[in-house]
């Protein structure tokens, strides 16, 4: 069995952030929300959510959309392909590690 | 919001949960069946039914944008059992609302429709908070009791009310629920939301 620590070690550092598991936990579940909306759900101030997203796009995640809608600014945010297949997997390490983390007897 | 699963399930039916929404259809029937209750025989003249229905498209309009403006947009994925239920119940209903008209059996056909869609949504919507999840199935509960009743011998309970007619007792009854439901889910679904933190 691969060490708890080396689970640990291998989990993807951009996802593993609450903040921003938070928001690609959000963004499987649903087509796209917008700013607003993401930080209704996640409760982050609108800069933490900028800086959050800009990180999360930079890194092929999520696609932001800016928009008018009744002539005001709107962001709409999607997830990737990609975003949603590495979503998936950070839960399934996770869910491994808890799974393995329960075994684990200290020498 | 107490955990990641909760942030996931807001997500997923961000727009159902904004309870507010249900309100004008729900006060809608409520206040036609009202009217068509003081009918009496054909109804000549529709126009208050009529202002009635705009009054509400206009009410739903501004809740519409109140929850845009406060709470943002989320686009649904909606799933094909989903789909496949909300479809069904639409002409489960109409082929109830169809049988009832006729008075062919005793039990309430649409109550039972009115039954499933609350029991639907204290399933589908409302299972992570106990008390919302628990007020959608006594609400469905009391309309399954209501639409057997006759089995029981227990005969137009509508005309207790004043009701001319079973499908003026539970339309009336699904429009109330409809209301109270709306507004208990509002709350529930803007007490639930986090408040605005600092993170890194």
């Amino acid at each position: 069995m691969k060490s708890v620590f080396a689970e640990i070690a291998a989990l993807d550092k951009l996802l593993h952030e609450p903040a921003r598991l938070s928001l690609m936990t959000a963004l499987a579940a649903c087509k796209s929300a917008d700013f607003l909306a993401l930080q209704r759900l996640t409760g982050l101030t609108s800069g933490n959510l900028s800086v959050h997203l800009s990180k999360l796009e930079d890194a092929g995640l999520v696609v932001l959309e800016k928009q008018f809608i009744e002539k005001k600014p709107n962001t709409q945010v999607q997830i990737t392909e990609k975003g949603r297949q590495v979503t998936e997997r950070h839960w399934q390490q996770l869910e491994n590690l808890r799974r393995d983390a329960q075994k684990w007897q200290p020498e | 919001m107490d955990s990641i699963r909760q942030t996931h399930f807001f997500a997923k039916n961000y727009p159902q949960l904004q309870g507010l929404r249900a309100v004008p259809p729900a006060l809608c029937l409520l206040v036609i069946t009202l009217w068509a209750n003081l009918q009496h025989g054909p109804a000549r003249d529709l126009t208050a039914p009529i202002l009635v229905a705009l009054a509400c498209l206009m009410l739903y309009i501004l809740i519409n944008q109140y929850y845009n403006r406060v709470y943002g947009r989320v686009r649904r994925t909606i799933s094909h059992l989903e789909f496949f239920l909300q479809t069904a119940g639409v002409i489960l209903a109409l082929t109830a609302f169809f049988i009832d008209t006729r008075n062919v059996i005793h039990i309430s056909l649409l109550g039972l429709v009115f039954a499933v869609i609350f029991g639907f949504t204290a399933f589908w919507y409302c299972r992570p908070s106990p008390v919302v999840f628990t007020i959608n199935l006594v609400l469905a509960i009391i309309l399954a009791l209501l639409s057997l009743s006759p089995l029981v011998g227990i005969q137009e309970w509508w005309s207790l009310f004043g009701l001319k007619h079973s499908l003026l007792g539970y339309s009336l009854l699904y429009g109330i629920f409809g209301v109270i439901d709306g507004v208990i889910l509002h709350i529930y679904f803007i007490r639930s939301l986090p408040t605005t933190q600092e993170a890194t």
